[in-house]
């Protein structure tokens, strides 16, 4: 059963915490690094603050410092009716970067993004973009303007992507485990979905 | 929009705040329009006005800054 929360209080909170503790255990944080959800009324941002103001986390890649950066907005979604209304947590946007630095105006290597609200008539809602260009035909393809369809991707995938990829150490050589059981609790504690992880 | 000193957000009241600590939990609107304005400040050195119009422009997609001011004006407006 999907897990929910009789306010949206407590359902931001137990999101934050599930969040918060998983990204912590794996990936090296810098001092005063923290994941933070902030919330008014019923909506909610998620991502990586420093003295109160969004940034990114150094990476020591195989290809030298790189950064990443999360940013996920949701909202607490009202289900059910009357003594057994309960809320549970919703993305309604995701963006995550691979970053060539600390730079808040550097352009990502790498974006992960989802758009809830993108029209029917408009890009695929989960897509990636990619900072290069391709020469295709009589002219040139921009991935980092073409909206490549992608799957749902979790902060989990990123992750999994920066340790297994870019051969990014992580703080713990339990981090496949880590990051199946969050998957997991992912789909199975904040959705109404299953996750399979072997067919 | 007030500009307001750093540690006035990280020295929010308790109600405002989780274990987790610094700008974390729930917010006012005032406290929001105050982050952004911070943010503005600390990633641009520009005013919210002016880093807004900027993300409005696509002058920063792709980017940490924009990512984070489109993210909290959406937290504003939601």
């Amino acid at each position: 059963m999907p897990i929910v929360e009789t306010n949206p209080k407590r359902a931001f909170e137990r999101f934050e915490r599930h969040m918060e503790e998983m990204v912590r255990s794996v990936l090296p944080l810098p001092a005063g690094v923290k994941l933070t959800l902030v919330t008014v009324e019923n909506s909610g941002v998620l991502e990586f603050t420093r003295g109160g103001v969004g940034t990114s986390v150094p990476l020591e890649t195989n290809l030298g410092e790189l950064h990443l950066s999360l940013n996920q907005d949701v909202v607490a979604i009202r289900e059910g009716l009357r003594e057994r209304l309960v809320y549970r947590v919703r993305t309604q946007r995701y963006q995550y970067k691979l970053l060539p630095t600390g730079d808040p105006e550097a352009e990502a290597i790498i974006r992960w993004e989802f758009r809830a609200d993108t029209p029917d008539d408009k890009e695929c809602r989960n897509h990636l973009h990619i900072n290069a260009s391709l020469p295709v035909g009589h002219g040139t393809l921009t991935l980092a303007r073409a909206h490549i369809p992608s799957a749902w991707v979790l902060v989990e995938h990123v992750l999994r992507f920066l340790f297994h990829d870019l051969q990014v150490p992580p703080r713990t050589d339990k981090w496949p485990e880590i990051l199946r059981a969050s998957e997991t609790a992912f789909y199975e504690q904040f959705t109404s979905k299953r996750y399979r992880w072997r067919q | 929009m007030s500009m307001v000193a750093k540690d006035q957000i990280v020295h929010a009241p308790p109600e405002q705040q989780t274990t987790n600590g610094v700008r974390s939990g729930a917010l006012t609107r005032d406290a929001v329009l105050e982050i952004i304005e911070v943010t503005a400040q600390t990633l641009l050195g520009v005013s919210a006005d002016e880093a807004l119009a900027r993300l409005d422009r696509g002058e920063l997609e792709g980017t940490l800054a924009g990512g984070t001011l489109e993210s909290l004006r959406w937290l504003l407006n939601s």
